[in-house]
């Protein structure tokens, strides 16, 4: 029609990403972005005749069996949510968390990981601890840049301790096995964690003032200790019952996501706080966010198959490889421009987008698909976290009290960005910390 | 209808349409099948493991589940209009500005969606109907057979055309406003 495919691929591709952030610049929301791109290169390149390509891939995208993981990790994590079975384990690991100075935060992040574990879902975790531990720890006198920057980084632990659907969504694209990636992502995964611990224990160590000593009687209630190995137990019991089928190879991560649903919905009877409301209302939520990012992912997945059909990848593909610089500076050159369009772009647009292009380079250089994944997804944390679109930051805006801005949020995370970077750069330098465990 | 706050509105405060409020409420009820495939998949695995009696349905059913409820979200997220999209730009704009911007993006959306309209059509119509016309449901050809592929290719169709319609309908409102605007300005103008 338009005979685009005069330009040649080179010209193609600068055009198709100059629409792209135009459009991104006039507001167009991101599920119809790429897709309209998409659409608009299959009828200028190859005529009105390969529009059905587009709903076929539609098609086979919300056909994935893996991708379905995701829709039921949602609902778990939407169930966790209207349940109190977060706030009892927090309260619960406050009998621990509150005998060591900072130790709230500690706490905070323990309960992070925990949290990470029983779902792979992102925002509701920030959202999640915004509510319970950031008040918390200002009614305690915590220091305020503390505190927010532990909420943000614990909260975006989500996308690595497994099961992360983000981790789900690339080996989808990968094709990769996403047991293998689970597995890989667990020391890295608790490496930061750990980073983040020590960083936090150290700065109360050496000012005191950031985490005023608490006295028993300003604490919570844990309701004395039955209670409160019951509330640590009830979030252990889930995470044995998902991460359990998966690794055990009982499940596919799909079945184990919804084993983990029914754990909950099981927990939840058991407390009696199973109610029809409860669960209409986690239905409606998790509506609502397989809605926004079930779209994105097939509005991305139709521009990447249009964009492989007019020979885009192997183009990228091949400048890439073509550069005359070493495989690590190629791989740093990737993560540069993930953490670019993490700039701009929801993470799931990013893999389907990004992955179809980077993982065969990967390979074809020698590296590990699996470790990639890792590397992948310790990006997608870093763009999570850092402005100017970081998610978390306004996760927490929309919970935090009123007085806390976006530039309080964010002048609060960098020290736990840089401490992503430093776990990030010693994964890309020793893919070993992620692969050890896979190989074991 | 009663008094003003009884109309449902989008995230943004828009008033949402009569089609938008139906294809939410109905949403809400779709939903449900998200439910209805964890308690298949859990069947399946407790069959599978503690009866050794695999069932031959329960994959292809919990796809089909799914998929719909996934299909459906994406109209749900559009009368809501809860679409991510990075507005900081847009923002700053000025008011009339951003009015004509928001006017284009409208008349892509509509582009857009009915493209995809098109494309559903031609897929439905294959997998409803045989080369002769006569209706047979396409199916998936394992061993259970089922005819998922023509059911979720017949959503996919019905949801691309009601984003068709919430599309032209968001456009509308659009150039509402932006007339609107430009009214007003023509009566301050007369001042």
């Amino acid at each position: 029609m338009f005979e685009l495919s005069a330009l040649g691929v080179e010209w193609g591709t600068f055009l198709l990403f100059g629409m792209m952030i135009v459009l991104l610049i006039l507001g167009k929301p991101l599920a119809y972005l790429t897709g309209f791109v998409a659409m608009f290169f299959a009828i200028g390149w190859f005529g009105p005749n390969v529009l059905p390509l587009l709903t076929s891939r539609i098609y086979s995208f919300v056909g994935e069996y893996t991708l379905i993981a995701v829709p039921m990790f949602v609902l778990m994590a939407s169930l966790l949510d209207r349940t109190n079975i977060a706030k009892d384990l927090y309260n619960a690991m406050q009998f621990f968390g509150g005998r060591i100075r900072g130790g709230v935060a500690v706490q905070t992040l323990v309960v992070a990981v925990f949290l990470a574990a029983m779902s792979g879902i992102i925002g509701g975790e920030t959202v999640l601890l915004g509510m319970l531990a950031l008040p918390q720890m200002l009614r305690l006198g915590y220091d305020k840049k503390l505190a927010i920057g532990t909420v943000c980084a614990g909260g975006s632990l989500g996308t690595m301790v497994p099961p992360s659907i983000v981790l789900i969504i690339y080996g989808l694209t990968a094709n990769v096995s996403i047991g293998d990636l689970f597995t890989a992502a667990v020391i890295p995964a608790l490496m930061l964690a750990g980073f983040y611990l020590v960083y936090i224990l150290a700065r109360c160590y050496l000012n005191p003032d950031l985490a005023p000593a608490v006295t028993g009687n300003e604490l919570a209630d844990c309701g004395g200790m039955g209670k409160v190995i019951t509330d640590i137990a009830a979030p252990g019991i889930i995470i044995v019952f998902v991460l359990g089928s998966i690794y055990g190879g009982i499940a596919s991560v799909t079945e184990a996501a919804s084993v983990g649903v029914t754990a909950v919905l099981l927990l939840a009877a058991f407390r009696r706080e199973l109610k029809f409301k409860v669960l209409q209302e986690s239905i409606v939520q998790t509506m609502r966010t397989c809605g926004m990012i079930i779209w994105i992912g097939i509005s991305a997945s139709a521009l990447i198959g249009v964009y492989n059909l007019m020979g885009g990848s192997r183009f990228v593909q091949g400048m890439i490889l073509g550069l005359d610089v070493s495989p690590l500076l190629i791989i740093l050159l990737m993560m540069g421009i993930l953490i670019f369009l993490g700039m701009f772009m929801d993470w799931i647009g990013i893999a389907l987008l990004t992955m179809p292009i980077f993982v065969p380079i990967v390979t074809g250089l020698g590296y590990d698909p699996v470790w990639f994944g890792v590397v992948f997804c310790m990006n997608m944390q870093v763009s999570f976290l850092s402005p100017p679109f970081g998610p978390a930051a306004f996760y927490l805006k929309s919970v935090a009290p009123p007085d806390i801005t976006l530039v309080d949020i964010f002048s609060s995370v960098w020290p736990f960005i840089l401490m992503q970077l430093l776990a990030l750069s010693l994964v890309v330098l020793n893919p070993e910390i992620a692969l050890w465990l896979v190989n074991f | 209808m009663g008094s003003k706050e009884d109309i449902p509105r989008t995230i943004n405060g828009q008033p949402m349409s009569r089609l938008d409020i139906w294809i939410v409420k109905l949403g809400n009820v779709v939903g449900w099948l998200y439910f209805v495939a964890v308690i298949i998949s859990v069947f399946e695995v407790i069959m599978r493991y503690g009866f050794n009696r695999p069932t031959a349905w329960a994959h292809e059913t919990t796809l089909m589940l799914v998929g719909i409820g996934m299909l459906w979200g994406g109209s749900y997220c559009m009368a809501e209009d809860r679409h991510i999209r990075v507005t900081v730009i847009r923002d700053a704009m000025g008011r009339k500005t951003r009015r004509i911007v928001d006017v284009i993006v409208g008349v892509l959306n509509v582009l857009f969606c009915a493209g995809l309209a098109w494309a559903g059509f031609v897929m439905s119509q294959k997998a409803l109907f045989d080369p002769t016309g006569a209706f047979r449901a396409q199916r998936s050809g394992s061993a259970f057979n089922s005819p998922a592929p023509a059911v979720v290719k017949t959503v996919l169709f019905i949801v691309v055309v009601l984003m068709t319609l919430q599309a032209v309908q968001q456009l509308w409102a659009k150039i509402r406003i932006l007339r609107q605007l430009k009214s007003d300005q023509e009566k301050n103008a007369e001042n």
